[in-house]
């Protein structure tokens, strides 16, 4: 009997991402698994909630559609009363205990829902049209640079949308999709199909 | 074909390419043409003129136009009968090698056509012919329609799947110009150089507009028309901010200024030219704060006998063929206008050696720049004249002019005169183009003196500029353009310094005659002049709908169809318009006008539909196991976006054998469902119990901690909407479930009531369908394997009733076990993070394999809850059923004040007797399973219709562990009929059944609470 792997498995199996090579890609797509997420639920107004979380090093955004935070972990707006915290991978039991207990007594809600959806990241020259063949938001840098985050939908999936530098070329822009688990591959498959126009590189 | 053939074409001159030459067939014949040809441009080169058949009377039609308003040159583009694209306009369709294209609307041929003879006897079929014919007797309808639409055709659809792709884009801008003429350019300049992000959208290939119509010596400014042109495209094309979309229609203007585009990406080349990985086509969705139209003006026909000949070309169209494809519509063509712009073609034509035998003008005495200069070059002006027959029916020959009287309105006496000529150049003035403009809900304006709608009051944020909004000669439209630019810019808060509006030659024009419909010679009846050529409708059509009594312009449209064809009424609506105000004696304006609808023209369902045909249709959803389910012979089944595994096929079984095993599995030993998708909603907060004693029926306050309640939620109408077990986490820390279907719409719902009726209770909700996976065990084996697998979880009966939840590891991933069924068999939900799903399924699949674990689809889980008469919302539910008709009545609390849906719970009609409610039922023969939805009656042998129906079948299976089939069904009054008989009705007789109780096996429950 083969032996099973107990480790947690990503929401796309890896012959659906395998690396592609492609010299003149104006997209790169990339599974992005298992970051940590927590869904907070908090009143926008108790302000010594948000210092408590910023003692935890959780930088609590409050202009709408933005992102806070860095390379610990970051913050992204997405309701006057409801946040997502993103983790690296792993870090998220641990944020949440510090939190739960550091907001112990206060009408919270601190939801672990790191396998609730997944992360898909586009990057390229030609990411943003991508993405704006099914995505009705306006994806211009000035209006949606560094920073930003939008609740919207990629073809008729609902996705958390946010925008990061581009790890590969400085200054650019890149996009992570952050979508529901039982989505992820119909997702790929659409974005995959989409950027067939703009040569695809699919990092590993 | 010889190289000479094109014996039509000029010998220098046109943006055409010389150096490319072009082969194509028209109707299986060969011509060339060049690169830069239009279809329409390189048959005229070649001397075709006759294209078509019209739609109603199968006359012989010619190109009409040059442009998107053609109404006759409607061709099919490609034999190929998956890529076959009929209605194409040839004055639009750019030449490529190998275009192959025919003419539509015509059997056997275009040049003789069986239906041909509908024109001889048109006088038969006047406006409204069909309706009135065709009417009665109403059975004969479908025969009639049948022969109708044969006769009706326009043009074949394809016969096979379209192979090409679409695509879909949204796109933002500050100013959308749509129309790249002077007026677009000069306004898209100014609005380029303010910084704004500026999308320009024109439907021809090339940018330009009108100036691609000018001649050589046109002069804007201080530079030719065409370095101004290439100076502007120049700037344009090397700003950032600014994107440019030639063979883009603009063809939708909705609300808040979002707004359609269609570009023909690949259209222009040869099929096995085009890259296989651009689409066909994309439609551009834009959202544009500002939007600029410039989209010109058409010429109107007059409407004299005969005037839809071959040969017949509007003056302007003529001018574009003779500058920019360097096409002379014919070797003798005269002209038959009534105002000075046609004057600018005959003096062209002229000029390029076409000869000009007379400019018939219904004007009395035209006078002017333009006239004097035609004059000057010895041109004969019959002023006063009109033309009133026309010879040669494929192709003109001559043409019949007379004087009119002083009114106009008939011939005065004397000879006519005849005027052999092989074209006809005719110009009724001009329509600016305001669809975009009315789509977008703006008024119209009447100005009286072009005899023309212009726009009026805006209502989205636009401007009109050029042409469309009335504007007259090269420089204004220029002018208009900076003008309406600065204007937009201004609107965005930007800053721009207005460009100096060049000095353009326009010669003052001087003022048209209206004579809507010119006077012919001989009967009305065999008069046959057309006011919208698409669609076959003559000015006598129009008079004779109002002699019926359509007086409403809009009744007029639709009784005779003006203005419904392909062409959108561009050609004709001005002269409808102009004819019914005539024959009523009323004022243009008061006439009204018929509503502009999107599209402007027409767009391939291809191109609406995008990508979505197909894989991308639908999202389809899956779990974490789904691939082990696929590889272990799962049959999946549709749950709303959800695969779900329906059954898993072992070697050679039917589905029926494979539900009966898995259903006596999951009773015997071990059975293992996929139940991850069902909806799962954190509820926390410290109103988290009353929240719920609002929206379940039951109460909820007294839950314990770590235990499980089913609960029902209503609808304000008291009719069951959800349902699921929540468990209480903590004091204030529900875990809800949901039906899989219901999942979105009830957090939706619950989001609803807190946010708007409620917004004082203190509740979250997160939705956690997708954190969790869920593994589902049934049957009596379920405990003990949970006890080899599992940490940390005290399984004796004591510690872990039913209706209970316990926190723990399995298969050393921390996990949820929930003790409840849907089975009422023991078993066990177990919950872990969707990540480690699969790992799970495969730990409990090998682990299980002791117990003979099977695993069973949705199929079997129906049964197994059916044995039990446990519902499922949506199959025993369908929005009209209260608990007390499921016989629920002990889930609906007497002592909570109030839930959702307690209100109705008390109307009459909830509390009748005889109100349907949930029986079993069972057949005569156990091996005879219903059919769901079957209607059921009182009567073995059905009385005559109607027939008195009493319920209807819910659910019915074959229950291997009763050795018999079993069905749910919604019966009147049903309860009190227990014992009885009643029959359901199928088309062939009728089974007898008798009425039980809805709960087959183990009524007592000893099996799950075990």
């Amino acid at each position: 009997m083969a032996e099973i792997d107990m480790r947690r498995r990503a929401a796309l199996p890896a012959d659906v991402v395998k690396p592609v090579a492609c010299d003149t890609a104006g997209i790169r797509l990339k599974q992005v698994p298992h970051l940590g997420k927590i869904n907070l639920r908090l009143d926008a107004g108790d302000g010594t909630a948000a210092q408590a979380l910023a003692d935890l090093g959780v930088a609590l955004p409050t202009q709408a559609n933005t992102v806070a935070g860095g390379a610990g972990s970051r913050t992204l707006w997405l309701g006057p009363d409801e946040w997502l915290i993103v983790t690296p991978p792993g870090g998220e039991a641990a944020l949440l205990a510090q939190a739960t207990q550091a907001l112990a007594g206060r009408h919270i809600a601190l939801t672990d829902v790191t396998d609730n959806a997944t992360t898909i990241g586009v990057a390229g020259p030609q990411a943003a049209s991508l993405l704006a063949k099914g995505c009705p938001l306006d994806l211009h840098p000035a209006v949606f640079g560094l920073g930003r985050v939008a609740q919207s939908l990629i073809g008729s999936v609902d996705m958390i949308l946010e925008c990061t530098p581009d790890a590969l070329t400085p200054g650019e822009r890149a996009f992570l999709l952050h979508v529901r688990r039982s989505f992820a591959r119909h997702v790929w498959d659409w974005l995959v199909d989409g950027a067939r126009e703009y040569g695809l590189t699919v990092e590993g | 074909m010889s190289a000479g053939a094109q014996s039509f074409r000029l010998p220098a001159g046109g943006r055409i390419d010389r150096s490319s030459p072009v082969g194509f067939t028209f109707d299986g014949r060969a011509y060339r043409g060049y690169a830069g040809d239009t279809l329409a441009s390189a048959l005229l080169a070649n001397g075709v003129h006759r294209v078509g058949r019209s739609f109603k009377y199968h006359r012989q039609r010619g190109i009409l136009t040059a442009g998107a308003e053609e109404p006759n040159a409607l061709v099919q583009v490609g034999l190929d009968r998956a890529r076959t694209d009929p209605n194409r306009r040839a004055t639009q369709v750019e030449l490529y090698e190998g275009l192959e294209a025919q003419s539509q609307n015509r059997f056997p041929s275009l040049a003789f056509d069986l239906s041909g003879l509908t024109d001889r006897v048109s006088p038969l079929l006047p406006a409204g012919f069909y309706y009135k014919t065709f009417k009665w007797p109403a059975a004969l309808w479908m025969t009639y329609e049948r022969a109708i639409r044969h006769a009706a055709g326009q043009g074949r659809a394809p016969g096979r799947p379209d192979p090409d792709r679409y695509e879909h884009v949204h796109a933002h801008c500050d100013i959308l110009v749509a129309g790249a003429g002077p007026a677009g350019l000069a306004a898209a300049l100014v609005a380029a150089r303010s910084g704004a992000r500026v999308i320009v959208a024109d439907e021809q290939a090339e940018f330009g507009g009108s100036l691609l119509s000018e001649p050589d010596g046109r002069q804007v400014g201080n530079r030719p028309a065409t370095i101004w042109l290439a100076d502007i495209l120049a700037e344009l094309s090397t700003m950032p901010e600014v994107r440019l979309l030639p063979r883009t229609t603009v063809f939708g203007y909705y609300d808040h200024n979002f707004l359609g585009l269609v570009e023909r990406v690949t259209d222009h080349l040869a099929p096995a030219d085009r890259p296989g990985s651009l689409p066909r086509q994309r439609l551009w969705k834009v959202r544009a704060r500002r939007v600029l139209l410039a989209t010109g003006a058409v010429e109107r026909p007059l409407v004299f006998p005969d005037n839809d000949r071959p040969g017949i070309l509007l003056a302007g169209s003529a001018r574009s063929y003779l500058h920019r494809y360097a096409v002379a519509v014919g070797r003798r063509v005269a002209v038959l206008t009534n105002n000075d712009s046609a004057y600018r073609t005959a003096i062209d034509l002229a000029d390029a050696g076409v000869e000009v035998p007379a400019i018939v003008d219904i004007r009395v005495d035209p006078t002017g720049p333009l006239v004097d200069r035609a004059r000057r070059l010895g041109l004969t002006v019959m002023a006063g004249h009109t033309v009133t027959a026309v010879a040669g029916k494929g192709r003109v020959a001559g043409i019949a002019v007379e004087r009119l009287s002083p009114d106009g309105r008939t011939l005065a006496p004397g000879v006519h005169s005849r005027v052999d000529c092989d074209g006809l150049c005719v110009s009724g003035g001009w329509t600016p183009l305001v669809s975009l403009f009315s789509q977008s809900r703006g008024r119209l304006a009447f100005d009286g003196a072009q005899a023309a709608y212009v726009p009026g009051t805006s209502v989205q944020a636009e401007h009109s500029a050029g042409a469309c909004r009335g504007t007259q000669g090269l420089g204004a439209c220029i002018a208009d353009g900076h003008a309406a630019g600065m204007a937009a810019v201004d609107q965005l808060g930007l800053t721009v310094r207005r460009p100096a509006d060049p000095a353009v030659d326009d010669p003052e024009e001087g003022p048209a005659r209206r004579l809507w419909s010119l006077p012919g010679k001989g009967s009305s009846g065999r008069r046959k002049a057309f006011v919208d050529y698409q669609s076959d409708v003559m000015d006598k059509d129009l008079k004779l709908a109002l002699r019926e009594g359509y007086r409403a312009i809009e009744h007029v449209k639709r009784y005779t169809t003006a203005g419904m064809g392909v062409d959108q009424g561009k050609i004709g609506n001005m002269n409808v318009l102009g004819i019914v105000a005539e024959a009523t004696g009323a004022p243009i304006p008061e006439v009204g006008v018929t509503t502009f609808r999107p599209p402007y023209s027409g767009v391939a369902m291809g191109t609406l539909a995008g990508r979505a045909p197909g894989r991308f249709l639908a999202p389809v959803r899956t779990t974490p196991m789904h691939d082990w389910h696929a590889a272990n012979g799962a049959v999946f089944e549709n749950v709303g976006q959800w695969k779900r595994p329906w059954y898993y096929r072992r070697g050679g079984e039917t589905m029926r054998e494979a539900v009966n095993r898995e259903v006596a599995a999951a009773r015997a030993s071990l059975g293992m469902l996929d139940a991850t998708t069902l909806g799962k909603i954190d509820v926390r907060g410290p109103d988290a119990a009353e929240f719920l004693n609002r929206v379940y029926t039951n109460a909820w306050s007294k839950l314990g901690v770590g235990r499980c309640r089913y609960g029902l939620m209503l609808g304000e109408d008291g009719m069951i909407k959800d349902d699921g077990v929540t468990t209480r986490l903590a004091e204030d820390h529900f875990h809800m479930t949901t039906t899989t279907g219901g999942a979105a719409a009830v957090l939706a719902w619950l989001e609803f009531w807190l946010q708007t009726e409620w917004p004082d209770l203190k509740v979250f909700l997160t939705s956690v369908t997708e954190q969790w996976a869920v593994i589902s065990l049934c049957g009596p084996s379920s405990r003990q394997l949970l006890w080899e697998i599992s940490d940390g979880i005290d399984l004796s009966a004591e510690a872990f009733p039913h209706m209970a939840m316990r926190e723990g590891r399995v298969a050393d991933i921390p996990a949820r076990v929930f003790r409840i069924s849907f089975t009422g068999e023991l078993s066990y939900e177990v919950n872990v993070p969707a990540a480690y799903g699969a790992a799970a399924w495969e730990a409990i699949w090998t682990r299980g394999r002791a117990f003979d674990v099977t695993p069973y689809g949705t199929e079997a889980m129906h049964v197994l809850r059916a044995e039990k008469g446990f519902i499922i919302v949506g199959q025993e539910t369908d929005g009209t059923v209260t608990p007390g008709d499921l016989g629920m009545d002990w889930i609906v609390s007497k002592q909570k004040p109030d839930f959702i849906g307690r209100r109705s719970l008390f109307r009459a009609d909830t509390v009748r007797e005889d109100r349907k409610q949930l029986v079993g039922l069972l057949t005569e023969s156990p091996v005879e399973v219903l059919e769901e939805g079957a209607q059921i009656i009182e009567e073995e042998v059905p009385p005559a219709p109607p027939v008195a129906m009493v319920g209807h079948v819910t659910s019915a299976y074959h229950s291997p562990n009763l050795g018999r089939s079993i069905a749910l069904a919604l019966v009147k009054g049903g309860r009190a009929r227990e014992g009885q008989k009643l029959y359901v009705s199928m088309p062939d007789r009728t089974i007898p059944v008798t009425i039980t109780s809805p709960v087959f096996y183990d009524p007592e429950g000893a099996r799950q609470n075990g």
